[in-house]
């Protein structure tokens, strides 16, 4: 007992060192108001929307409805994929934006909170939609392909409270699903694969992903079922298809997901 | 001042704010059950007081108890009861306070039970401090609130430990047998107490209980011997189950097969997902880790650490005890520490349910509360021989809970501690944010308000009974309609919570999001609009 007094100490130091600490990091909704009213003079038509930490509910409120005309991003999963020119706001306990988007090239901050843009410049897709599976081709109608190797739909993909735009694949047992999709000109496909939770909680065992192009194999997976997407990125050559296969030996309810963009 | 009065001050101020602050707290899918049945059980008392027909007929019986049977019925009659009295009769409080205030007075009672366990064991400030602790941890504050069981069975089960501690008091015994009747007829958790009891027995008479099995020269003992069965095991065993068997109308047309399937839904409970760093927990073996690293991030961190050294305190002493044959307090280091322990590791078993947040081994709260309370009583001491350095730092511990308990409530569900960044240092971690369907209810304005008449309306986790209790009592639009499934729906919530990621994509696609509930910015259900 001899330290009872400084252990005392520590937990009242403790106790209110963590009430401010915890307090900075709250909404500052006049810095908020702030900066979406200079991010308004800045916005360009096409421009993507992104903010950190993704949970972060009065952005998604104010953008919903200041901005509705912009493509929103859902999160650090979500950014793994390209822009051509994006906007990520970040709040002060905001993770890092990913690598994938490259470094920023004009900020705005107001207070402790920042808004970014990001972007590679024309010519980026920022969501490779028009995969085709078989005969069958995902366009911005047709929103899934089944044929007898399985099945894929485009939408919301969910990590456990993560969301990202993509691809989810419904596989059968030891039968390889191909999709293919051609480049328009040489560049990178960047992106990410895995699994849903949903997929990561019933999958027994891994599947096997190969990208090839012309005969030649480009890159090759193998998925734990885990929840997430793995950062992904592979130069390409452009007018020559790709060819994006996913196999797995129980597929049960395996669902592996992939998400890309394309960045020339 | 006596410790009882104390504690009945401690404890009437305490209902009086949980009573101030109710109107916030939504209610949860467990009250919509609760309010139900309370409906339903009240109608026997009116029948029997009527004089009509045969009261304790089964076919009279079922009709009024066959609903919720999965619990005992002591809180759900006094919810009841409460509801008749204080709202019906009276008109003191609205209905769903009405239904809420025996909840509200188990929080009270639990923090005058403490100042009167504290002051027993150690001294008055130590219960005052340790009850004062107790009422501003945010979660066991939230949970406070509600026409639930959980604050109660926290309560009765420090009572049937307070009682047990001062059995040997006149009719002591008969007082033990009652309170533990009353614990198993609040949640089926009670039931544990007689193995904790059996522990801490056999720790007492370990000299006894095993003094053959290290045989010495000259005793003459040899093998295990079995002391005197205490009385406590008679009074527990035989009152226990009569007031439990008494107080259930249910149970009487078939006690044994009903009370087993009472049981038996216990024992095949299903399972709920938790998210627990980023990862959601759906089905077993769940971590064992799980419920104490819990505490560790809802607790204060204040009252947290005090907490860790009491306990470190306590286990040293009863280290000292087992190798040197000290007793320094035979009784109150381990009977306290098996009471703290034994709730958390039931549940840290890989196999028992662990949704709920931190709510289902509460009952163990009160006790690591003590050791927090009890340690940092004598470490104050020890700074200062002067009473305002002392209070000054009592205050200083209990007030970052305080203020904790105001910044989140009434979310308090979901409050979690400055170890992993509060709220939102655990949405980024990945912890739950609630559970329970209550956060829709800063909602209703804006939906009545908006609306348009007769729009349907999909609550997610909030559920019917909940959403027939808002327009009962005015909370909500009488003519707006109960959607069960998002689509066809006209406004839709959605919570951010494991089993609801589904609701959130889908209403994404279809609706526009409109509004929000948020804790410093961490969602906690989102109200979508308009269909695309």
């Amino acid at each position: 007992m001899r330290w009872a007094p400084a252990i005392l100490l520590v937990a009242v130091g403790a106790g209110w060192v963590g009430q401010g600490w915890t307090a900075y990091y709250r909404p500052d909704r006049v810095a908020q108001a702030e900066l979406l009213d200079q991010l308004a003079g800045r916005l360009e038509p096409g421009d993507e929307l992104a903010y950190l930490p993704a949970w972060e509910l009065g952005w998604a409120i104010e953008l919903e409805r200041r901005f509705s005309a912009h493509a929103r991003r859902l999160g650090l999963l979500d950014l793994l994929r390209p822009a051509a020119r994006i906007w990520v706001i970040s709040s002060p306990d905001a993770p890092p934006v990913p690598a994938a988007l490259g470094v920023p090239q004009e900020a705005l901050v107001v207070g402790r909170i920042k808004a970014e843009r990001y972007g590679f410049g024309a010519g980026v897709l920022p969501r490779v939609e028009a995969w085709q599976q078989g005969r069958c081709r995902l366009s911005a109608k047709r929103t899934s392909c089944a044929t007898d190797a399985g099945q894929v739909r485009r939408g919301e993909l969910v990590f456990d409270g993560r969301f990202a735009q993509g691809h989810k694949l419904t596989l059968k047992d030891d039968v390889a699903l191909e999709l293919r999709w051609t480049p328009p000109a040489a560049g990178q496909l960047i992106g990410g694969i895995g699994h849903t939770d949903h997929g990561a909680r019933h999958g027994r065992s891994p599947v096997q992903v190969t990208l090839s192009q012309a005969g030649k194999e480009l890159g090759r997976w193998t998925l734990q079922p885990t929840t997430g997407l793995r950062p992904v990125a592979v130069e390409v050559v452009g007018g020559s298809p790709l060819t994006l296969t996913f196999r797995c030996a129980k597929a049960e309810r395996n669902e592996a997901v992939f998400s890309f963009g394309f960045a020339p | 001042v006596s410790a009882r009065r104390w504690g009945l001050l401690v404890g009437a101020v305490y209902v009086a704010i949980l009573l101030a602050t109710s109107a916030g707290v939504g209610i949860t899918r467990d009250e919509g059950y609760y309010f139900h049945a309370a409906r339903d059980y009240i109608g026997w008392f009116e029948q029997a007081a009527s004089g009509e027909g045969s009261t304790f007929s089964k076919p009279v019986i079922d009709r009024f108890w066959s609903y919720n049977p999965e619990h005992p019925v002591l809180m759900k009659t006094a919810f009841a009861l409460s509801e008749r009295l204080f709202h019906d009769t009276l008109r003191l409080l609205g209905e769903v306070d009405a239904y809420r205030l025996p909840g509200m007075l188990m929080g009270g009672l639990c923090l005058a039970l403490m100042v009167v366990l504290g002051a027993h064991l150690w001294s008055l400030p130590v219960g005052l401090l340790g009850a004062l602790l107790l009422g501003v941890q945010p979660r066991f504050f939230y949970h406070a609130h509600l026409a639930c069981f959980d604050t109660a069975i926290t309560a009765l089960w420090l009572a049937t430990v307070t009682a047990y501690v001062l059995r040997k008091q006149r009719f002591g015994h008969l007082r033990l047998g009652l309170v533990f009747g009353l614990a198993i007829a609040t949640k089926h958790n009670a039931l544990f107490l007689p193995i904790v009891f059996m522990l801490h027995w056999m720790w007492v008479e370990r000299a006894a209980l095993f003094v053959g099995l290290w045989p010495r020269p000259g005793r003459g003992a040899s093998g295990f011997h079995l002391p005197p069965i205490p009385w406590w095991v008679f009074a527990m065993g035989l009152i226990g189950p009569l007031v439990f068997l008494a107080h259930w109308p249910y149970l009487w047309p078939d006690p044994i097969a009903r009370w087993a399937s009472y049981w038996g839904f216990h024992l095949h409970h299903e399972h709920y997902p938790v998210r627990y760093f980023g990862t959601g927990l759906w089905e077993p073996p769940f971590p064992l880790a799980f419920p104490w690293v819990m505490w560790g991030v809802t607790i204060p961190v204040a009252t947290l650490i005090c907490a860790l050294a009491g306990v470190a305190t306590a286990l040293r002493q009863v280290g000292r005890e087992l190798w040197w044959g000290e007793a320094v307090r035979p009784d109150a280091s381990s009977l306290l520490l098996l009471n703290l322990a034994i709730p958390v590791l039931l549940i840290g078993m890989p196999e028992v349910p662990i949704f709920g947040g931190t709510k289902h081994w509460m009952n163990a709260l009160p006790f690591l509360t003590l050791f927090a309370a009890q340690f940092a009583w004598v470490a104050a001491c020890r700074c200062s021989g002067r009473g305002a350095v002392r209070l000054g730092l009592a205050a200083a511990l209990v007030l970052p809970g305080a203020i904790s308990c105001l910044r989140h409530h009434p979310h308090g569900i979901g409050s979690y501690n400055s170890l992993v960044g509060g709220v939102r240092g655990a949405a980024s971690a990945g912890f739950e944010r609630q559970f329970w369907g209550g956060g829709s209810a800063a909602l209703l304005a804006l939906v009545n308000e908006r609306a348009e008449p007769r729009a349907k309306v999909f609550f997610d986790r909030t559920n019917r009974e909940a959403f027939d209790t808002y327009q009962a009592t005015g909370m909500l639009r009488g003519d707006l309609r109960f959607s069960p499934r998002p689509s066809g729906a006209d406004w839709a919530f959605a919570f951010h919570q494991p089993d609801s990621d589904w609701v959130l994509v889908d209403l994404r696609q279809r609706m526009d999001l409109v509004a929000g509930v948020a804790i410093e910015g961490v969602p906690v259900v989102s109200l979508f609009s308009g269909r695309r």
